[in-house]
């Protein structure tokens, strides 16, 4: 991530273009955190919660010298592990790490294991293949047919997408399983959509028809299999019949998704985290792991198993004085009844930094019933969240901008460096400042905890260790790959694990978790075969979204402004059948709690299966984590949200506008991992692009609505959330099986005979030579009559300016020879500016599609390049059959 | 926000817009009177002071209008454009015949003084109805946009009549044929609203669900009414019936816009596949 800085204030955020993971992008949250340094509800000074329940502003001494006396005061009556320190992983850099240095001198303290997001499926893909290590992202353009699995990286990988729509763009067959039509099934050339949790099945079922058509790689298997003969058996107890009654799909999809999927090489499978929060998570991934190797897809260019790649992940721990860490007591998806149920000593303060336990993890009420019964609870945060607000204390955090520090990835490979771009604001300190001066009162050695950025380099190199220290240097640079691996995973066909091959068996997994050393397929415990079933008959399924990382980001208006509304989504059957419709108030319930939230109908969700988008951050938001389990995976301690059956009602409540509260019937992840450096670092326009009049070109076939566009418009340009110069419109999100879904980004449309030149009085429009339509504020009069003419709704009037604004296509970047801002950030290149550079290789541009017409001959010269594949072009063809028109080219 | 919310924050915002174009229909029905008194030889002094009040209530109409704008200390330049700008060309036409009205006001025995305001007068008329017909207002477009005019024109002859002291009677059947023109172009209008097309949407969504009511009342406020009066040989009755059925005609107009735009578009493809 590039940022600008002019003048002490944040102007631009793009990709790093040194990052070929990313291409150079950076996505719609990236783009926020300009928004995030300036949004007025940002905590800028210690806050005390009063005896009435307010908050106000205290003091730095007083409030550390006050939080010292009382978490002493504990440590002295109940010992040092009745106090809970709980850390997420939101601006999560290296140098969180140094907290051990406090609770270690503290004498230790509670502490949480587990992980609330994906940690099944790592521990099911070291078993299996040893590593958790996948082929370079890059790598994705090369394979030939793509299977995604209970992912949807179009929302929440969108540089992933964008890998995925140029391999599909190069020929390869795109095949997405998940339950729910996403914008990533959307552009799949098969979909199938299995009951939630039965994906064991469905792997060992396509597994089974790999085998029976003798499309295994024996010679791979020889080789590198460990058990394959056990693995065998189990498949063969998983004929299509069955394994069609189990996951609701018909036998048909399943033998060609399998058929397909083995006969297409190299062929890459896409694992997501929706397949593993369920209590039979590892086993789950484990069978789905095993395909790549099954089908020799396993250390070759274009194929593989992608889920997680650790190969960043090269950390030592910091300098830390000698002590006892603690208890590590409970996992951390059991958060709230864990710590109503602990004893000995009891919890009775917790310091909470990096997270929002209080909405984000499964039983949310018990886990803020758990944190109102304490003493003293002490949150670190950037903003008053719903942990925040249960605190005694909340101490404002830094934001990733102000101190300098190393990130890990996920997905790709990069060891990447955050620059210190700018001093925390006053009142505001670094988490390794407060902890510095926490254990001063403590009396404790604080030359652990660093005081200037030369300390700071310092910390950092000793976590890089001996071979890799120079690399503090080389990170200046850009993005780095630590492991030396090289970006084919398991080239060398050497996989660490107990049997040097890949393991079809796993006795380790038998010792370690207690599970059957072959993978197989059990109901989940909340599924439609369990007896609740009875009762509570639908599926609950809490997704991620794009426009926040759990409860990050959805507090800044820029984001709120183009977010989806969390809904209810539900299939129009299961709503019919329960007497709702579009828009209602719907009450949610099961055993656990109660929420009320308003109905989206979604045909592309499968019947049965009912689907709120996760990530609370404000009061307008539905709590779904008052339904989900508190459970624990089978593998590894990772949560189980999908264990969630719910019925669904009709309110008796009034129909009135936001979110309703949810209630208990008894009573964030990552930050972007990227790396900053200060300076312009804008892509150059292309010879070739700049060789026709600059116009907008919208690849509706790579466009997956994320809108980055919009967000790094209103960055540079400064707009006010009342005179949107871009938007991004959704057709058909409701997913009816007659038509496709796409999205419009729209703005001006710079047209050939513009109806606001021709009818502003005061000529502020000029027409360009080159083409683009600008607007001259200082001959504006205000009279709104442009607004009248434009058929596009592109000018806009600004109250605070009394003149209209709109897009002049970042004629200033232009000049600069860059591209505007909009295209700059697309993060999947749907949005270009030059007709024929989009043209090469991506098919035919067309002038309309449905939604976008000219039917003033105002001649916008925005053009279409419509959704590609046999899916999409016959939804299209349908759809503009239905509007009774043809394509109007 | 309410739908009455949403609808008074429509009022307030527009209410420039309909005091201007109806002060500015009525003003210049009222300029036209001399070309009216010229055609019967008669009521040249009441047409004198009818332009004279139509050109106040003009200059009225223009100061109105200022406050619809957002700068409005830069309001000279609105008539910038008058090569290519219709509203420029309606601001023209205005300021014209103001200045022409109030000529032929203060100089009665100028000749042509008043003919030439009241030709302007129709300039302006005309200019009133093309600045809305613009290419994306469907409701606005076509013979709907000779409204203003074909509303002046009746008043005209009323105000004529009331303050001339000519006997309406031979006027009876001109006055039928405006009223009966003007119920036409009306009626063009009405029911261009109810067959909108499914690419475009109203502006006031809240107005527009009421447009029966607002019909009905132009109807009744700008034909019916005055007809009456007319026959019942009250012409005075009949001018200041008319007056607010202007007002009430802008307020229609205003209110019940449908315009074409990119989400009334998508909003079209998506109705094309719903059930």
């Amino acid at each position: 991530m590039l940022v600008t800085v002019e003048g002490g204030r944040l102007v631009r955020i793009e990709g790093d273009p040194a990052n070929p993971a990313t291409g150079g992008h950076v996505c719609l949250k990236g783009i926020s955190y300009a928004r995030r340094l300036t949004t007025p509800d940002r905590l800028l000074s210690p806050m005390r919660r009063t005896a009435q329940g307010a908050f106000e502003p205290a003091g730095w001494d007083e409030t550390l010298a006050d939080i010292a006396a009382r978490l002493d005061a504990i440590r002295r009556e109940d010992g040092p592990e009745a106090v809970l320190y709980y850390d997420g992983s939101g601006s999560h850099g290296a140098l969180g790490a140094l907290s051990a240095a406090f609770w270690r001198q503290f004498g230790g303290c509670t502490r949480t294991f587990g992980d609330l997001c994906w940690p099944a499926g790592l521990e099911a893909t070291r078993l299996t293949y040893g590593a958790n290590l996948h082929n370079h992202p890059r790598l994705t353009t090369g394979s030939r047919f793509i299977l995604v699995w209970g992912h949807n990286p179009a929302e929440t990988n969108v540089h992933q997408m964008r890998l995925i729509l140029e391999a599909q763009e190069r020929g390869a067959r795109l095949a997405v399983v998940d339950p729910r039509g996403t914008d990533t099934s959307d552009a799949a050339d098969l979909h199938l959509q299995p009951r939630p949790g039965t994906d064991a099945a469905l792997a060992l079922g396509l597994a089974r028809v790999i085998v029976r058509a003798g499309l295994d790689d024996e010679a791979f298997l020889a080789a590198h299999a460990s058990g394959f003969d056990r693995y065998l058996a189990r498949v063969e107890e998983y004929p299509l019949d069955r394994v069609a009654d189990i996951t609701g799909l018909p036998p048909a999809s399943i033998e060609a998704l399998a058929l397909e999927y083995a006969r297409t090489k190299p062929a890459l499978l896409i694992a997501g985290f929706g397949l593993q929060r369920n209590r039979h998570a590892g086993q789950t991934m484990r069978a789905v792991a095993l395909l790549p190797a099954l089908t020799g897809n396993v250390g070759v260019s274009g194929g593989g198993f992608q889920y997680a790649n650790l190969a960043s992940h090269c950390l030592l721990a910091p300098p830390l004085p000698p002590g006892p860490d603690g208890r590590a007591a409970i996992p951390v998806s059991r958060l709230g009844p864990g710590l109503l149920e602990l004893g000995n000593p009891r919890v009775r303060a917790a310091w909470i930094e990096k997270g929002n336990p209080a909405s984000q993890n499964p039983r949310s009420d018990l886990v803020r019933q758990a944190l109102a019964g304490m003493d003293l609870v002490v949150v670190v945060d950037q903003f008053l969240t719903d942990t925040a607000r249960l605190a005694h204390y909340v101490l404002p955090a830094k934001t990733m901008f102000e101190e300098e520090d190393l990130c890990t990835a996920y997905w790709h490979p990069y060891l990447q460096r955050r620059a210190k771009v700018f001093d925390p604001p006053a009142g505001v300190k670094t988490e390794t400042e407060i902890w510095r001066l926490l254990a001063g009162r403590f009396g404790f050695d604080t030359r652990y905890f660093p005081r200037t950025p030369d300390e700071a380099r310092a910390v950092l190199r000793h976590m890089l260790g001996p071979s890799r220290e120079h690399l503090l240097e080389a990170l200046e640079d850009g993005p780095v790959d630590p492991s030396g691996n090289g970006d084919i995973a398991f080239a060398d066909r050497v996989f660490p694990t107990p049997s040097g091959k890949v393991e079809f068996a796993s006795d380790e997994a038998a010792s370690l978790w207690g599970v059957d050393p072959v993978p197989g397929y059990q109901p989940l415990d909340e599924g439609h075969e369990s007896r609740r079933a009875a009762r509570f008959p639908l599926q609950l399924l809490t997704c991620k979204t794009r426009d926040r990382i759990h409860s990050q980001f959805g507090n800044l208006d820029w984001v709120r402004e183009v977010e989806r509304p969390h809904r209810l989504d539900m299939h129009p059957a299961d709503a019919q059948h329960r007497g709702l419709a579009e828009g209602d108030l719907a009450v949610v319930w099961n055993d656990r709690g109660r929420t009320e939230l308003r109905v989206r109908l979604d045909e592309g969700l499968r019947p049965g299966v009912v689907h709120v988008l996760e990530g609370r951050c404000h009061e307008g938001d539905p709590d779904v984590n008052v339904l989900t389990d508190a459970g624990v995976t089978d593998m590894n301690y990772g949560a189980t949200f999908y264990e969630c059956l719910v019925e669904v009602g009709k309110s008796t409540k009034s129909r009135s506008h936001g979110v309703a509260k949810s209630e208990s019937t008894k009573s964030a992840k990552s930050e972007s991992t990227t790396s900053m450096k200060s300076g312009s670092a804008s892509r150059e326009v292309a010879k070739s692009e700049c060789a026709a009049p600059p116009a907008f070109v919208l690849d509706l076939g790579r466009c997956v609505g994320c809108g980055a566009c919009v967000l790094a418009c209103r960055l540079e340009n400064g707009w006010e959330a009342a005179t949107p110069w871009r938007r991004v419109l959704p057709l058909n999100l409701r997913r009816r099986p007659g038509g496709p879904t796409y999205f419009l980004s729209v703005t001006c449309h710079h047209c050939e005979r513009p109806a606001c030149v021709a009818a502003c009085p005061s000529s502020a429009y000029e027409k360009r030579p080159d083409g683009v339509v600008v607007h001259h504020q200082k001959r504006c009069i205000g009279c709104r009559y442009c607004e009248m003419a434009c058929p596009f709704g592109a000018p806009r009037y600004s109250a605070t300016l009394g003149v209209m604004t709109k897009c002049h296509l970042c004629t200033p970047r232009l000049e600069r020879g860059e591209l505007p801002a909009c295209v700059a950030a697309c993060p999947t290149d749907a949005l270009r500016t030059n007709h024929e550079g989009l043209a090469r290789g991506r098919g035919e541009i067309v002038r309309a599609v449905p939604g976008f017409a000219d039917r003033e001959g105002c001649l916008p010269r925005l053009r279409f390049l419509a959704p590609r594949g046999s899916r999409r072009a016959s939804l299209m063809q349908a759809l503009q059959e239905a509007l009774g028109r043809g394509g109007e080219r | 926000m309410s739908r009455a919310t949403k609808a008074a924050r429509w009022a307030a915002d527009d209410w420039p817009l309909v005091l201007f174009t109806a002060m500015a229909t009525i003003g210049a029905g009222l300029v036209l009177t001399p070309i009216g008194a010229l055609a019967v030889r008669s009521g040249t002094a009441a047409a004198v002071s009818l332009a004279g009040g139509g050109a106040l209530l003009m200059a009225l109409a223009l100061a109105v209008s200022l406050a619809h704008l957002g700068r409005p200390l830069r309001a000279a330049r609105a008539a910038a454009n008058l090569g290519q700008s219709r509203l420029s060309a309606e601001i023209a036409f205005a300021l014209a015949t103001v200045a022409a009205a109030s000529i032929s006001f203060a100089w009665p025995a100028l000749p042509g003084a008043g003919i030439v305001a009241g030709l302007l007068a129709c300039g302006l008329l005309v200019s009133l109805g093309l600045v809305y017909a613009l290419p994306n207002q469907p409701a606005w477009r076509g013979p709907a946009a000779a409204s203003p005019l074909a509303m002046a024109l009746p008043l005209a002859v009323f105000a004529l009549a009331a303050r001339g002291g000519n006997p309406l009677g031979a006027w009876q059947p001109v006055v039928a044929v405006l009223l009966a023109a003007d119920l036409g172009l009306f009626a063009w209008r009405a029911l261009r609203l109810s067959a909108t097309p499914p690419w475009c949407e109203p502006t006031q969504p809240e107005w527009f669900r009421h447009r029966a009511v607002l019909l009905a009342l132009r109807v009744t406020l700008v034909t019916l009414v005055p007809l009456l009066f007319a026959l019942a040989g009250r012409p005075l009755a009949a001018a200041i019936a008319l007056a607010f059925g202007i007002l009430v005609d802008r307020v229609n107009f205003y209110a019940l816009a449908v315009r074409r735009t990119t989400e009334s578009e998508i909003a079209a493809a998506e109705a094309a596949i719903a059930p």
